[in-house]
């Protein structure tokens, strides 16, 4: 494809040459959430971490995301630093005896108690969610299908670009990471909103994006999603200012891939 | 002329959110609190031994009539997608973090959580999970961010003691002391050995 802007992001998630492979990579929330992945895999006592062995783990994961493409959070080199430089600390003789000094892992590894209640935590909000999304509330989605009802907003670009930051930062649930020599491309996306659209008029942008998997397939549907509005074919919407954004289908537009075809020139 | 429980049972339906005791009592102009209660108990004890297919619960600090759990996937074909999304991880461990230490400050959570959480702060706050309560004393007056009425609703819970106990600080500061005795013991190995050297 000629689009610039699709072709850059093109190359960024498949290289030249790369066909199609698979790699087992579970997404981590951050370098703390990686760390205790790699401590709780070797079934290491977080109070005792042999930090030499598990730099050399981090690292290694951190090239993998690397060669993989995905965006590696400067959190995670702020790590990184941080593991080297408690490793450095520990290979060194303690200058005088007299003085108490901390263990150099000390404060990584409150981080990690810490953090890991509140992961547990979280475990336990994510039962409660599941257990109550069992029981159904009356009505709310009739008020929903019912645009003259309610007062809708318009969309602004930027309340747009939004919504799409809070889809990227979701992270991906998938187990298995494919990584796709030939990517979506915008037609493609298109194609698949509108059928989507088709079938139920009124969506809400995330449920809209939620169905294209990888970061990369969601900016492409957001481009999609710019070109269709652009269009006419549908309409950005919210009921208030904070409210979640829905995606309505206005009806075919005349022309569909001629636009396209004008912004590659 | 209907009974209270008639009345109850219409104005829950009604709504679409908890009702609180209080818009009850005032609503009926007429029983005590007390004794509102009491028909409310009444209801939703009839409700239940009559096998409805929706039931009374006390959530988020109110009443509110909702669909037995055992129809929920009856309920889901028919809605079809037009369910709200699930939370991610990102956005349950920030909640987590807001609901155990509210009201606390995105520089904090940020530091519990080692990662920025900006965008799934941006989600609570944009699905009313979380919300600003006001600003700190600390420099700069950050923002204070708490869980919101909602959320007692999205998690099915009365109240927020309600909600399980966070891992007992307890059992993190055996955690740490352990931790602390270890250290020590290094030290002290560390200290004999540089000893012996000299």
């Amino acid at each position: 494809m000629k689009e610039p802007r699709k072709d850059s992001t093109v190359a960024e998630i498949a290289p030249e040459g790369h066909s199609s492979i698979r790699v087992h990579i579970p997404v981590f929330e951050g370098p703390l959430d990686l760390l205790l992945h790699l401590i709780q895999q070797d079934q290491l006592e977080i109070t005792d971490i042999p930090i030499a062995k598990i730099t050399r783990q981090y690292l290694e994961t951190l090239e993998l995301m690397r060669e993989l493409d995905l965006e590696v959070a400067g959190e995670f080199l702020v790590m990184a630093a941080t593991l080297m430089r408690i490793k450095s600390r520990m290979l060194l003789p303690p200058a005088i005896a007299e003085v108490e000094e901390e263990d150099p892992r000390a404060g990584l590894v409150r981080q990690l108690l810490e953090y890991s209640r509140f992961k547990e935590a979280a475990q336990d909000l994510s039962r409660l969610e599941t257990d109550r999304r069992l029981l159904f509330e009356r009505g709310a989605p009739a008020q929903l299908e019912d645009p003259e009802a309610s007062e809708l907003l318009p969309v602004s670009m930027f309340r747009l670009l939004d919504a799409l930051k809070t889809v990227l930062s979701r992270q991906v649930p998938p187990i298995v990471h494919t990584v796709h020599a030939e990517p979506l491309s915008l037609e493609e996306a298109i194609g698949v909103m509108r059928g989507r659209l088709l079938e139920s008029p009124r969506l809400l942008f995330a449920e809209l994006l939620e169905q294209f998997p990888t970061r990369i397939e969601k900016i492409t549907a957001f481009l999609g999603l710019l070109e269709l509005l652009k269009q006419g074919s549908i309409v950005a919407a919210q009921e208030s200012l904070f409210g979640p954004i829905w995606i309505e289908w206005r009806g075919e537009a005349v022309q569909i891939p001629d636009v396209l075809e004008e912004e590659n020139v | 002329m209907p009974t209270q429980k008639q009345i109850i049972e219409a104005l829950l339906f009604a709504s679409d959110s908890p009702v609180g005791l209080s818009t009850l009592v005032e609503v009926l102009e007429g029983p005590s609190p007390q004794e509102t209660v009491a028909v409310l108990n009444d209801l939703e004890r009839d409700l239940r031994e009559s096998d409805r297919g929706v039931v009374l619960v006390e959530i988020a600090g109110g009443y509110q009539l909702l669909s037995r759990r055992e129809c929920a996937p009856w309920i889901d074909r028919m809605l079809r997608s037009r369910r709200k999304v699930r939370l991610s991880r990102a956005g349950l461990e920030t909640l987590a973090i807001i609901a155990y230490k509210q009201p606390i400050t995105k520089v904090e959570i940020d530091s519990i959580r080692g990662v920025d959480s900006g965008g799934a702060l941006h989600t609570l706050l944009e699905r009313n999970l979380a919300l600003i309560k006001g600003r700190s004393k600390a420099v700069g007056r950050p923002l204070l961010y708490a869980t919101s009425p909602e959320f007692l609703s999205y998690m099915g819970i009365n109240d927020l003691a309600d909600l399980p106990e966070l891992k007992e600080l307890g059992s993190v500061m055996e955690d740490r002391e352990r931790a602390q005795e270890e250290i020590e013991l290094i030290s002290e190995a560390e200290v004999v050995s540089t000893e012996g050297a000299t």
